[in-house]
């Protein structure tokens, strides 16, 4: 990325929605993977993290800004990771899809009440499980399209 | 002297409009806005930066950000006819038009977009 472009994705501007408001059939579990991504990268730094020796002033406000950082990273991304399987749900799969899958809901409901315990607890189990529920609902996706898409991680 | 000359003028021109608009946004004479989704593809893309002049007249074919009619969100979407009675009609190349939510008020377009500094494009 040049210079000019990083220079432009540092300002802040409010969206303009270039999606479709009817159904444009434009989805893909791909940003649920990345936000669940991230909450599992956050939870392993938050647990990384060391707390500061002795009481040193700076050291003591740098480690609590960057713990609240992550943890505040990690609230967005796990909301951002149940909304976008919402919105799989209730707008991308049909009540044909229920038909070939009949524990879609299940592992919906499944997956987005882990977004809310990785919300809750500092847990990489919980990231980890979140991880592999979005795997299972790309599968389903993927398949229930006829097509053969990997499952790649950003992070290896 | 050569053929080549028209094409590092069109990269001129676009450079000096480039810099009047950012210009003209330091002056707040435009307002910035982030481009999210594939509707309006390829010309804005998900990331770009769009700016928007809120005192440019309305025209068919431009492109504005608009107040969706009744979610709590902006839209930006071409400009496809403005009819006399201060109603517009929107329309993207990649989705829908506005016919499912009606002609919208001409004043919930809050400005024609001017310059639209595109984000990355991966090669």
């Amino acid at each position: 990325m040049s210079m000019r472009d990083r220079v432009q994705a540092m300002f802040t501007a409010p969206v303009a929605e270039a999606h479709c408001d009817g159904p444009c059939g434009v989805y893909d579990p791909a940003s649920a993977r990345v936000t669940a991504e991230a909450v599992l990268s956050m939870t392993k730094k938050m647990l990384d993290l060391h707390v500061p020796e002795g009481s040193d002033d700076a050291a003591w406000a740098s480690y609590l800004n960057t713990m609240s950082r992550f943890a505040a990273i990690k609230e967005e991304q796990a909301e951002s990771t149940k909304h976008e399987i919402l919105v799989l749900w209730t707008d991308y799969f049909k009540p044909d899809h229920l038909e070939a899958y009949p524990d879609l809901h299940a592992t919906i409901w499944n997956a987005t009440k882990l977004c809310s315990k990785t919300k809750q607890n500092v847990d990489v189990a919980a990231a980890e499980e979140l991880m592999a529920a979005v795997e299972t609902i790309h599968k389903m996706f993927w398949e229930s399209k006829n097509r053969d898409v990997a499952w790649v991680p950003a992070v290896g | 002297m050569s053929a080549e000359w028209p094409e590092r003028s069109e990269a001129m021109i676009a450079k000096k409009i480039a810099t009047k608009e950012i210009v003209l946004w330091a002056l707040r004479k435009r307002r910035p806005w982030r481009v999210q989704g594939v509707s309006m593809e390829p010309e804005y893309r998900a990331g770009d930066l769009v700016l928007i002049d809120p005192n440019a007249p309305v025209v068919a074919g431009s492109v504005v950000v608009a107040r969706h009619p009744f979610k709590n969100l902006d839209v930006i979407k071409y400009v496809k006819t403005v009819d006399n009675d201060d109603h517009v009609v929107l329309e993207s190349p990649q989705g829908d038009d506005s016919s499912h939510f009606g002609r919208v008020p001409l004043h919930t377009v809050r400005g024609t977009v001017t310059y639209n500094w595109k984000a990355h494009r991966p090669t």
